[in-house]
C-alpha cells in the first residue's frame, strides 16, 4: 500500500516538473532574440546602433508623398528622426514592423518613405514610415519595432531594437497625410 | 596407565586469505579516462578553431590595421596609397548640410602599380570612441562625379584620388583614422591617421 502511494506521488511530482519545464522553456529563437528598448512619442530612445525619436503617429485614409504618389486605405503614418550610434556599416533602417496581436505588418515600400533609409552616425535623418493596414484593426493595440539588422538580412539578432507601443483607437485620423520628405532632421 | 597427553590448545583456523579486492573503478576504466582527457580538449579546440576560421579566414573582413602616419604613404595591395589630405569644409553654400555639424572632406591618393584597384568607400573613425562614418555624398545633395570617385576604379591604372565627404556632429573633433580596405589586402586594411 505504502509503495503504491509513493509511486503515485512520484508520478504526480514528475508530471508537475514536466509541466513547469514546458512553461518556463524559452522559444527556439530566444538565444538570438533582440533586446527591446521601449520608446515614447517625442522621446529619444537609444540602443547600441540606433537612436530614434518618434515625433508623430497618426492614422490616415490617404497618404501622399512629395513626388505626388498617393494611395487610399487605412494607413498608420509614423514621423521619426533616426541615426546610428556607432557604425554606418550596413546601417539601413530595414527593420520597421508593426505587430498587432499576432499579425505583423512591414512598413510599405510604396511611394517614397523612410523605409530602408541609410542612417548616419550621430547625425539624425528624418522622414515618415507608412503602414498599410486592414480596416478591422483601428481599435487594437499595436507595437512598432525599429532596428538596424546589419548583416542579419532583415532580422535583428542579439542587438537592440526600439519598440513603441501604440494605442490605435486613441490616434487622430486624418483624411489625408503628406509624408515627410526624407532629409536631415532639423 | 599414563596421563593422556595434555590437550593442546586448538590451533586457530587459518585466517582466510582476504579475497583479492577487485581493481578500482578508476583502474578498470583507465583507458577510457585517458581517451576522455585527450578528446574533450581536442573537441573544444576543434570547434573553436572552426568557428575562428569561418569568421576570420578567407580574408572576408578587415581585421589587421596597417597604420600610416599623417603625411606618410604606403605601398601595399597593388598600389601606393596616401598621403591622405583633407579638412573641414566651411563654405557649404549650395550643399544640404544639417545645423550643428561639420562637413569633413577627405582625399585618399591611390597610384596603382600595374592593375586597377578594387576597394570600398573610405571610412572615417573617431579615435577616441571608435564611432564610424561613411561618405554621405547623396545626402548632402551631390550627384556622383567621375572626377571624385568614392570607390577604387578597377579600370584605371593612372594615379587618382578617392574624394569623400563626411558629416559629423560639431562636437566631434578628432583625431580620426581614415580606413581603406583594398580587396588585395586580404584581412588587413590601411589605417591613415588624420586630423582635420
Amino acid at each position: 500500500m505504502k509503495k503504491h502511494v509513493l509511486v503515485w506521488l512520484a508520478t504526480a511530482a514528475l508530471l508537475a516538473c514536466a509541466w513547469v519545464v514546458t512553461r518556463i522553456t524559452l522559444p527556439d529563437d530566444a538565444p538570438s532574440a533582440p533586446f527591446a528598448v521601449v520608446a515614447q512619442v517625442g522621446e529619444e530612445a537609444v540602443t547600441r546602433n540606433l537612436v530614434v525619436t518618434v515625433t508623430d503617429v497618426r492614422l490616415a485614409d490617404r497618404v501622399t508623398d512629395v513626388t505626388g504618389w498617393s494611395a487610399a486605405g487605412t494607413w498608420l503614418v509614423v514621423d521619426l528622426e533616426a541615426a546610428t550610434g556607432v557604425t554606418q556599416n550596413l546601417s539601413t533602417l530595414s527593420l520597421a514592423e508593426l505587430t498587432i496581436d499576432d499579425r505583423t505588418f512591414s512598413a510599405t515600400e510604396r511611394g517614397t518613405t523612410f523605409a530602408e533609409q541609410r542612417l548616419v552616425t550621430a547625425v539624425p535623418r528624418a522622414g515618415s514610415l507608412a503602414f498599410e493596414l486592414p480596416d478591422d484593426v483601428r481599435a487594437d493595440r499595436a507595437t512598432l519595432r525599429l532596428g538596424v539588422p546589419g548583416s542579419g538580412v532583415g532580422q535583428v539578432q542579439l542587438d537592440g531594437v526600439i519598440d513603441l507601443p501604440i494605442e490605435l483607437a486613441a490616434l487622430p485620423v486624418d483624411a489625408e497625410v503628406l509624408l515627410d520628405e526624407n532629409g536631415w532632421a532639423r | 596407565m599414563t596421563i593422556p597427553p595434555p590437550p593442546v590448545p586448538p590451533t586457530p583456523p587459518p585466517t582466510p586469505e582476504a579475497p583479492a579486492r577487485p581493481p578500482s573503478w578508476w583502474r578498470r576504466n583507465r583507458l577510457a579516462l585517458v581517451a576522455l582527457a585527450i578528446l574533450v580538449p581536442a573537441t573544444a579546440f576543434a570547434v573553436g578553431w572552426q568557428e575562428w576560421r569561418q569568421y576570420f579566414a578567407f580574408d572576408g573582413r578587415p581585421v589587421t590595421p596597417i597604420a600610416v602616419e599623417e603625411g606618410d604613404s604606403k605601398d601595399t595591395a597593388g598600389a601606393s596609397w596616401g598621403p591622405v589630405r583633407g579638412g573641414e569644409i566651411t563654405d557649404v553654400a549650395g550643399l544640404d548640410v544639417p545645423p550643428d555639424t561639420r562637413l569633413i572632406a577627405v582625399a585618399v591618393p591611390a597610384d596603382p602599380d600595374t592593375d586597377g584597384l578594387i576597394c570600398d568607400t573610405p571610412v572615417l573613425v573617431e579615435q577616441k570612441t571608435g564611432r564610424e562614418w561613411r561618405p554621405v555624398r547623396s545626402e548632402i545633395g551631390l550627384e556622383s562625379d567621375p572626377t571624385e570617385p568614392e570607390r577604387c576604379m578597377p579600370d584605371q591604372t593612372s594615379p587618382y584620388e578617392l574624394v569623400v565627404p563626411f558629416v559629423v556632429p560639431d562636437d566631434v573633433e578628432g583625431p580620426f583614422w581614415v580606413d581603406v580596405w583594398p580587396q588585395r589586402a586580404g584581412g588587413s586594411f590601411l589605417r591613415f591617421s588624420f586630423e582635420p
